[in-house]
């Protein structure tokens, strides 16, 4: 299966991701509002991509209050369904990278869904850096049952 | 109306600091249309609400940040915005453009520009957020550098906050103060720094908003494969991808190799090998950029900073005689932090050092001696400029400091219109760069057209696609060289309208960027606005010709539109260049050919028909101050 892979080294810094993610979902220029944000610091010098990992273990799922976060047993996808989400933020603290993104003013939070029925994710497409990238990883969760 | 301008979206705040009011408007679609945004937009408004008569210091002074059209879209290089005002460096137009994220999250706050008249009782900042503009309490801030003010901004806004502001060269009204977006983009020229400071306003804050405060894209899936077809398509070009490795210090090696960079006020035209972009590379660890950026010509230096760009290593190296690497760059650091322009920071010191040099000031004003060459005392300088210590006061004051330098007809100082020139290339050998200087409407400005396609080796044919006509290829040669300067200038006003980057457009060092067909197709996918090429053409046309207009209202006339003396009557002392300057009557001619395309008049000034055509659009900015 494919997965969004990221390599902080490539990382301009440009948010691009963040933004084409938010268009692509809520069709509104708004990169706060991205799955995947920029974690960056002029003053410590990084740039880091925050988006969702698909952990074979996902804490986000498990800290859920409202049962808006599954997790697909064939797949390992996360599915988030909005409407049950209940802003309570479980998620966004549980995440060890940081990639449950809070939006406050919705009451919602966001979570990456590998932009199903796109040809690849908005993220990736728009990455002029190849710091985002679709690869095909090894399907462990078959393996697994 | 003959264009539709779809959803492009122009929220106005006016902040009335004196009162502590804000109100807003929708710019009128009738203004939109013929200005789109950014730097046409402010030009609009600042002619329409700035009083006769006034102090650019004083609070009657307007002072406009404003987003371009396509500004925090998501679209390749979109992260412009534009700051303008009365210029107290010049007196004419002020207009500085500047990248970084501020213009994005402003845009996704609610707002698109932010309009700031008379003057705070305290310092305060502004706050944008869900749409509206609150004026704070920003006393905690006022004394803090640049990086400082940014960090406790961040700190006290959340981390995806983003915010301009002024460093303490703003504060203490230094007329080259920059107002700063992050820690090194700068909306450098003309002192719009020193206008924010003059209104006790140390930043403005971009705190996001509701998703209904975001901006709408028209056609999300058509915008997204659009902006990824013209990433793939300028990343395939040599320019971005060697603007991407070194950034602009590229330049700097050619420029030297031509005989052409300014050195030691450019009494001097070639300099050493330490400036060049690889070695400056060495200093660099690693390439950023701006929002939506595919180009990531910005440096993170090791020195604590981000830069250099071409501009500082010239301005801060070259020209004040500074060769080591590691010290130039740490000026350019410091510039920053202090909020200065780094060209008129340069363009100043070097001028002072020149005069003391020759014996025309002497340590009774500079209280000790002002030499080329010495990096502490550099430091020393710009530190008392910004603070406005000493002889640093007189410094502040840039061009203006004449009488006190004693060099009342500036005649080392190489500005234009009171501006300093920013190029660090010496125009004197590449004609339309010299007409470009002389024509710009700030001053000594090279980002106003900045020519260089025809000098390429380009077939005919698209030579004559660029420029309409046959242009000489011989960068020595006057003739056509105003139809060379004129498209430019055009193209140049139209990027700053949308928002967009000049490194992406076609007329800045390549002639395959992007051109009028795709600034269309992304209005369209982005708003659903529908503008022809021809239209587009027209709206360039129309932002140039009321700058001008602006500046004649200011007393600019045809004797304004000349270079610094030296250039008329020193030839070029090295390499290619040598024994070039430029022949004042070649230049009038020039001239002369330049007002024509423009239909200006013979004296410089724009045609009563066309102010009554402007006059009568910029009327339609219903709702603000008369």
């Amino acid at each position: 299966m494919r997965r969004i892979y990221t390599k902080p080294d490539l990382c301009s810094g440009c948010r691009a991701c963040s933004i084409a993610c938010a268009i692509a979902h809520f069709g509104v220029a708004d990169d706060s509002r991205g799955a995947i944000q920029i974690l960056r610091n002029p003053f410590m010098g990084f740039e880091y991509q925050a988006v969702c990992r698909i952990c074979e273990e996902p804490e986000c799922v498990a800290a859920c209050m409202g049962i808006a976060l599954t997790r697909d047993p064939d797949t390992g996808q996360i599915h988030f369904d909005e409407d049950r989400c209940i802003g309570c933020w479980m998620c966004t603290m549980v995440c060890p990278h940081q990639a449950a993104i809070p939006d406050p003013k919705r009451g919602k939070a966001i979570i990456c869904d590998q932009c199903e029925g796109r040809d690849k994710p908005a993220c990736v497409a728009a990455c002029s850096t190849g710091a985002v990238t679709f690869i095909e990883v090894e399907d462990k969760v078959g393996a697994e049952g | 109306m003959t264009v539709s301008i779809g959803n492009i979206r122009s929220r106005t705040a006016f902040v009335d600091l004196t009162s502590g009011s804000v109100t807003y408007e929708d710019t009128s679609p009738e203004v939109v249309e013929k200005f789109i945004g950014g730097r046409g937009l402010n030009a609009a408004y600042l002619y329409k609400l700035l009083p006769p008569d006034t102090d650019p210091l004083s609070p009657e002074n307007v002072l406009i940040v404003g987003t371009g059209a396509m500004s925090g879209t998501g679209a390749p290089n979109s992260s412009r915005f534009n700051v303008t005002a009365l210029s107290p460096e010049s007196g004419i137009f002020g207009d500085a453009n500047s990248g970084g994220f501020f213009a994005t999250k402003l845009r996704a706050s609610g707002i698109d520009r932010v309009i700031m008249l008379g003057k705070a009782d305290v310092p305060v900042i502004l706050k944008v957020e869900d749409g509206e503009v609150t004026i704070e309490d920003g006393g905690k801030y006022w004394g803090l550098d640049v990086n400082e003010t940014q960090n406790a901004i961040k700190g006290d806004h959340g981390p995806s906050s983003e915010a301009i502001c002024i460093g303490p060269a703003g504060e203490k009204l230094v007329r080259f103060a920059c107002v700063m977006s992050g820690v090194k983009n700068a909306a450098a020229r003309g002192g719009m720094g020193a206008v924010m400071g003059s209104k006790n306003v140390k930043a403005v804050v971009a705190a996001g908003g509701r998703i209904e405060d975001g901006l709408v894209i028209d056609d999300p899936d058509g915008f997204l494969t659009l902006c990824e077809e013209l990433k793939d398509y300028l990343q395939a070009s040599l320019i971005v991808k060697v603007l991407g490795h070194v950034g602009t210090p590229l330049l700097y090696e050619v420029s030297n190799h031509l005989g052409a960079i300014r050195t030691r006020n450019s009494q001097d035209s070639s300099f050493e090998d330490t400036l060049d972009a690889e070695i400056i590379h060495d200093h660099v660890s690693k390439m950023i950029s701006c929002h939506s950026c595919v180009v990531h010509c910005r440096h993170r230096n090791i020195h604590e900073g981000e830069g250099p760009e071409y501009t500082t290593i010239v301005l801060l190296g070259a020209n004040l005689g500074i060769a080591d690497t590691a010290e130039v760059i740490k000026l350019n650091n410091l510039a920053n932090r202090l909020g200065l322009d780094v060209s008129s920071t340069g363009g100043i010191l070097s001028w002072a050092m020149e005069l003391y040099e020759k014996g025309i000031i002497d340590d009774s004003l500079t209280g000790g001696p002002v030499k080329f060459g010495d990096y502490n005392l550099a430091v020393k300088l710009i530190e008392s400029v910004a603070n406005r210590e000493g002889f640093g006061d007189i410094l502040a004051e840039s061009s203006r400091a004449a009488e006190k330098l004693n060099d009342p007809k500036r005649d080392y100082l190489t500005a234009v219109k009171g501006l300093p020139q920013s190029d660090p290339h010496d125009v004197r050998y590449i004609k339309a760069f010299a007409l470009g200087i002389a024509t710009a409407s700030r001053g000594a400005d090279h980002l106003r057209s900045r020519p260089t396609l025809e000098v390429f080796d380009l077939p005919p044919e698209l030579l004559r696609d660029i420029y309409g006509q046959d242009v000489s290829r011989d960068p020595t040669e006057y003739d056509t060289k105003e139809v060379v300067v004129y498209t430019h200038e055009n193209i140049y006003s139209l990027i700053d309208a949308i928002g967009i980057c000049k490194f992406i457009c076609h007329g800045f060092n390549s002639p395959k960027l992007l051109k009028h067909e795709h600034f269309s197709k992304l209005l369209d996918k982005a708003f659903g606005a529908k503008y022809t090429e021809a239209e587009l053409r027209d709206v360039a046309l129309r932002i140039v010709d009321l700058e001008r207009m602006f500046n004649n209202r200011q007393g600019i006339r045809r004797k304004d539109d000349t270079l610094p003396r030296r250039y008329f009557d020193e030839p070029m002392p090295h390499g290619v260049a040598k024994g070039h300057k430029i022949d004042r009557d070649q230049f009038k001619g020039m001239l002369d050919r330049y007002y024509k395309i423009r239909q200006w008049n013979d004296d410089g000034t724009v045609t009563q028909e066309r102010i009554d055509e402007i006059d009568a659009m910029v009327d339609h900015l219903a709702g603000v101050r008369t």
